[in-house]
This record gives structure tokens, sequence and C-alpha cells, in this order.
């Protein structure tokens, strides 16, 4: 290594290297670079590139399979290419990147036409969260079996918790079939037709029955969001959902969405 | 309208009286809307590309962005129908 350069410095050159296809300050990095014995130093530091960017598109193509089949492999990844750019990832865990995909679908010119991309791949995120999400609700949450000793007095104070993996998810189009017709098992013609309308979702691992999307009503997803918002019992005894709020409360409880609670005061 | 405390208490007790323990796969299976998805296990995520030879190569595409003529070629042409506002 020539003198005079950080490793902070060859840090950020090597990523220029590997995501910036463009760039021409490579120089300096290879002056750095020792060559191998059989391999130029570009040769080498090539065998990282394609393995750093290839490992990123597979991740991205393990959590966005829909999409993948949405729009084609050889789309995908050139898709991903650009991202790849955009995005660094910024944690040591490779399972946290690709979550800004959707936020950049919306942007990415060439789908535009397809309204819907961006929501399904909302939708994988979900899927991929869920499924990777820890099983027990965190110290401190109470099981639900403590709710019958709630004083009346306090029972506006309930903070009901949902089960770490459940995500809500919501779009204006028919994501959830979408999604179902692009399954490996799915049989029929594929057809999904986006004036059926949206649809409000939630997407969770159930100890009996693996991973799950659930479509839910407005009072469902309203009941649960509040929950996710941390809002009191109180405040959403108050929503249009508390026209409902036994039959929703009791269903959530019996399926595990609502896994625990917590009093306030 | 009934006040929230009634709404709370009702609530409460209501949901309480389904009972907890039957947490069961015929609670799940019974609610109409509910779909049981058969999921993709996917496992191996954090595997390095370096051990595999199917990465080698992947980035290629890259340089080819700038010429590449973006026509998306899946599945998406059966999505039909107009967009709906929600």
């Amino acid at each position: 290594m020539s003198k005079g350069i950080s490793l902070f410095e060859l840090q950020q050159l090597f990523y220029k290297e590997v995501f910036d296809a463009d760039s021409t300050e490579n120089a300096e990095f290879y002056k750095c670079i020792k060559p191998a014995k059989n391999l130029s130093g570009e040769q080498s530091v090539n065998v990282y590139k394609d393995s750093i960017l290839g490992g990123l598109t597979e991740a991205l193509s393990s959590i966005y399979p829909v999409c993948v089949k949405l729009v084609g492999e050889l789309f995908f990844n050139h898709m991903v290419a650009d991202y790849l750019k955009r995005y660094p990832s910024g944690s040591p865990d490779i399972g946290d990147y690709g979550s800004e995909f959707s936020a950049y679908i919306i942007n990415f010119e060439p789908v535009k036409e397809l309204e819907y991309l961006a929501d399904l791949v909302a939708l994988e995120w979900s899927w991929h969260r869920a499924f990777n999400a820890s099983d027990s609700p965190g110290v401190g949450v109470c099981s639900l079996d403590g709710l019958a000793g709630v004083a009346e007095v306090d029972q506006g104070g309930i903070q009901f918790v949902t089960t770490p993996s459940a995500v809500l998810v919501r779009s204006i189009f028919p994501i959830h079939q979408i999604w179902q017709v692009n399954q490996e098992d799915y049989v029929g013609d594929g057809i999904v037709n986006l004036d059926d309308g949206g649809v409000c979702l939630v997407v969770w691992r159930n100890a009996a029955f693996g991973m799950r999307i659930d479509v839910l009503s407005e009072h469902e997803f309203e009941f649960l969001q509040a929950v996710v918002d941390g809002k009191s019992f109180s405040e959403i005894a108050t929503l249009a959902c508390a026209s409902d709020l036994s039959g929703i409360l009791g269903r959530c409880m019996q399926t595990g969405l609502i896994a625990g609670f917590t009093l306030v005061n | 309208m009934k006040d929230t405390k009634t709404i709370m208490n009702t609530a409460l007790a209501g949901a309480l009286a389904l009972g907890l323990a039957s947490v069961s796969s015929s609670a799940l299976a019974g609610k109409p809307g509910f779909e049981k998805c058969q999921g993709v296990a996917k496992a191996g995520m954090n595997d390095c590309g370096t051990s595999k030879h199917s990465c080698a190569g992947q980035s290629k595409a890259d340089g080819d962005a700038e010429e590449w003529v973006y026509v998306p070629e899946g599945t998406c042409s059966k999505i039909v129908g107009g967009k709906v506002k929600g």
C-alpha cells in the first residue's frame, strides 16, 4: 500500500470502483493494489466486484421473487444494478438490504406504467420482514391471560401489542391477488384485473400456519394500525372500529395477531 | 352512542369470553377472507456470494445499463385494467 492514503480513503475508492462503473478517478486506487501472480490489479478487484454485486442482486431476487416474475429476470437485474448504485447498504446484515426498493421503483421511469409494482414490492418486503421477525414479544409485555385481571378503571390504559412479525400493508390495487397468481404453486390463467380495487392486508407468521397474508376489513385494519401506532385502548374506543371492537379484538386475540399488552397510566 | 368505558368493558368481556386457549387451526381456517399461504421458505440469505459460481459475472449487466432498452418482460402483461382511485 502506498503511503499517504488512509484506510478510510482506500475504502471510499474501493466502494467507488465497485459501484460506480463510470468512475475515472481510479488511478490512485490501483496504485494501492498489488497484482497477484496471475491476475492484474484490475482482475483481482473484479473478483470482489462481481461477488459483491452478484451477492446483493441475489439477495434482492430472493426478497422480491414476485417482482422478478412480473418484470422478467433480465429487466429485474438491470433495475437492481441501478438501485445498488443509488442505495448503499447501511447494515452489516444483508437481510436489512433492499428496504428502499419500493420507494426506488416509484421513481423508476421504465416501470411507470406498472403503477401497482411499488405496492407489490412493499408487500414482498413485508413478507421478508415478517419471515425474519422474532417469535415472542419483547420483555415487559404481559400475556393476554392477564387482561381479565385489569381493573375497570385501568382498562383505558391498556396498550395492546401485536405479534412481532405483523406488518400492515394497504394498496389501492389488488396486490394480494397479483402476489398469489405469481406463486410457484398457483394454478390458473394468472390474470388479475386492477379494477377489482384495493385491499388492506396483514402479513405475519403464525405458529400453526407459518407465513400468512390475511385480508383485513377497514375496521380491522384501523384497529391494528392504531395498536401498531401505540394508541391506548381508550383512544381506540373512539375510532370507527369501536362499533365492532369486541369481534375484532376477539379474533385478533384468538389468531395470535394480538400477542400481549402493556398498561400505561 | 355508548361511552368509551362501556365499549372497552364490553369488548374485553366479549373477547375474553371467546377464550384464549382456543388459539387453534380451526379458529383461523374457519374465518372467511383469510388466505392460507404456502410460503416459500427462504433461507441462506446470508450466504456469501464468493462461494457461488453463479454470482460471478452477474455484474456484467451493469456496464450495459446505458444501452439497455427497458421493457419488462414477465407476467406483468397479465395484469389488466386501469388505476382504481382508493
